[in-house]
């Protein structure tokens, strides 16, 4: 088994691009990937000894004066390592998903770089051989919400607090459609990154956001008082899963109930594709984790690894700063 | 919610069957009064959990950890909430009441191992704790013998077999406490493993009974090649210690002792058989020939800036 990094130019390419059509790959595919500047984005393939793609990931890198940077794509909920696996046996299965793990943290590490930070999607649970590489596995968390129960069971889920929000938006005559304009809902999300301080990386979001106009694998909902929109969401639909990457509101006119409301029916669409969960990507900000919480999802932890050089991290830690 | 200490019979009358064998008093006694317990009040009166740890000095700092053989912190909590929006506010609270009341111990460096029930560390981070996965490997034992040898590594199999060929036999509880005791600390001695010898001696000459743990004893020759000890109740069997005669160069000896442990274990009536942690290379490539499932739990660890400073250095892995 090898890792090999593929660019459009390598032999691996097509292989690899029929591998990510094959086993429906969003995030890999090239539509996600070409959201990203070409020289700041890494597509690797897995290959077996017959030099067959097996799997894949990708990873984003960045220089910051002497330093290099290697981090999880903004916006990507993780480096998106998909393989398959071909063992029949319980024992063959954990040894090759060790293997595969143990490969990933040995390119990691012969990569040299100052600064690796990166997520592993939630399927991938042994974290060990990174561990053994010196690597820091860390915990993270998402809430998952399970869309298999009834209309009913969702709503009774909710906190109560969010019922009587959506309730009071209803009563105050919001309407909430769905849009494939681009520049409506990057008008609404931006204001929200903003304020959060993160509106960083804005020509990824709008790359992002023009998927809407093709209306492949992605779903927006706007909230309108008055006919004027309060509130957004943005989600991505993968095999399985509606992912909600980002979402906003209209400070200047919100209403209480604009966000929570274009997430219930961001919801309710995921449930009407037949997806098995609606994933809220992410929920470790206090504030945004209390928001998602009373969703009713169930809290589910996904590993993130990094490794620091020694030197940087001192310097990170003293100047309490975040290079993400 | 109000968090105070309580003792040993208060804890395990509540913990029950969350926390096992672990939280059984008699466990519990192993560690005397080096153990601090902490109940979780819903309100004065109303017990609804609880956690345990120790706190120990060295070079003039406190550390607060796990007892030496424990694998978790105990930790178990009652939520009367039905509405998993409700059930995850109640969870969010009693973890953020916890951490609080770690912090407010100031200890020098906390190292705490959570049950792998416990997902919810997410206070810890915000805490600014690093929050780290730990792992162990169980055995489902609720499947046929058949099934459970059949997930076997093949090599795994081939060298069981090869030692019963060798006429290695095995027996249970076949040497006194005292022999398995010394046996024990002679063959954990030479290898890098830890050994508190006063939490050992408890464990195998207070503690274990025929009704909480069992010795088995791989023999040859009468010549004593190997031993493991298990503690269990009613759900899981623990395999808490191994250790096998290096000089008697006979292969297949643990693994020979951990087939028959699973087997004692299925036949007490444990669903589990949990091999107790595996974050040792060698150790986890050894307890995963035995097919089990990788089953993550969580760790939290703290340490003033100086000390993670070093640590930074020293435990890349944990800082």
């Amino acid at each position: 088994m090898k890792i090999e990094s593929v660019d459009k130019n390598s032999g691996v390419y097509s292989k690899l691009q029929a591998f990510i059509e094959k086993h429906g790959l969003v995030f890999n595919g090239a539509a996600w990937v070409n959201n990203y500047p070409e020289r700041q984005i890494t597509q690797c393939a897995i290959l077996n000894n017959n030099n067959d793609v097996i799997g894949c990931f990708f990873y984003f890198s960045f220089k910051k004066s002497v330093f290099k940077f290697i981090i999880t794509p903004p916006f990507s909920p993780d480096i998106g390592l998909f393989y398959v696996n071909p063992s029949e046996s319980v024992v063959g299965k954990n040894s090759f998903n060790k293997e595969v793990v143990q490969q990933l943290a040995q390119y990691f590490d012969d990569l040299n770089v100052h600064y690796i930070n990166i997520n592993l999607p939630k399927e991938v649970t042994d974290t060990q051989p990174f561990t053994w590489n010196k690597f820091l596995s860390r915990n993270r968390y998402s809430y998952l919400l399970a869309l298999k129960g009834t209309e009913e069971d969702l709503w009774n889920n909710l906190a109560s607090e969010k019922r009587k929000s959506i309730n009071k938006a209803i009563k105050d005559g919001l309407v909430i459609t769905e849009t494939s304009d681009p520049e409506l809902a990057y008008s609404l999300i931006i204001q929200s990154l903003s304020r959060n301080f993160i509106a960083k990386n804005l020509s990824i979001i709008k790359n992002i956001l023009a998927s809407l106009a093709a209306k492949t694998n992605t779903f927006s909902f706007v909230a309108y008082q008055d006919k004027l929109p309060v509130g957004a969401t943005f989600c991505v639909v993968t095999k399985s899963k509606a992912v909600y990457i980002f979402g906003g509101f209209n400070f200047e006119n919100k209403h209480h109930g604009a966000g929570v409301s274009c997430m219930w029916q961001s919801i309710l669409k995921a449930k009407a594709l037949g997806l098995e969960y609606f994933d809220f990507e992410g929920s470790m900000n206090p504030a945004i984790e209390r928001y998602f919480r009373e969703f009713g999802g169930e809290l589910t932890p996904y590993f993130n690894v990094q490794k620091i050089s020694p030197f940087l991290n001192i310097l990170l830690k003293i100047k309490r700063h975040n290079p993400l | 919610m109000i968090l105070k200490p309580i003792n040993i019979q208060e804890y395990s009358e509540k913990s029950g069957p969350a926390t096992g064998v672990f939280g059984s008093r008699k466990w519990l006694s192993v560690y005397g009064d080096s153990l601090t317990i902490i109940g979780i009040f819903k309100d004065e009166h109303q017990l609804i959990g609880g956690f345990y740890f120790m706190k120990t000095k060295k070079y003039g700092f406190t550390f607060l950890k796990l007892p030496p053989y424990t694998p978790h912190c105990g930790l178990f909590f009652v939520s009367e909430s039905k509405n998993n929006s409700s059930v995850n506010n109640f969870s969010k609270e009693v973890m953020s009441e916890i951490c609080g009341f770690l912090s407010g111990q100031k200890s020098a460096l906390l190292i705490l191992a959570f049950p792998f029930y416990i997902k919810d560390l997410q206070p810890f981070i915000w805490d600014k704790y690093k929050v780290v996965p730990n792992y162990t490997y169980q055995v489902d034992l609720t499947q046929s013998m058949e099934v459970i040898k059949g997930n076997f590594d093949s090599k795994n199999r081939n060298v069981i077999n090869k030692a019963i060929k060798e006429e290695v036999s095995v027996s249970e509880n076949s040497i006194s406490k005292q022999q398995l005791y010394d046996f024990f600390v002679g063959s954990l001695g030479s290898t890098d493993a830890n050994i508190y010898e006063k939490e050992l001696r408890n464990i195998l000459l207070n503690f274990s009974d025929n009704t909480n743990s069992f010795s088995l004893e791989a023999e040859k020759d009468s010549q004593l090649l190997g031993a493991v000890f298990c503690i269990y109740d009613q759900k899981t069997c623990y395999y808490l210690l191994g250790g096998v005669n290096k000089q008697a160069r006979v292969a297949g000896v643990n693994n020979l002792l951990v087939q028959r442990s699973i087997e004692k274990a299925r036949d007490l009536g444990c669903s589990v058989f949990d091999f107790e942690g595996s974050m040792l290379k060698g150790v986890e490539k050894f307890f995963r020939s035995f097919g089990p499932e990788l089953v993550p739990y969580y760790t939290v660890n703290k340490a003033k800036l100086p000390i993670e400073i070093i640590l930074k250095f020293k435990k890349r892995e944990l800082f």
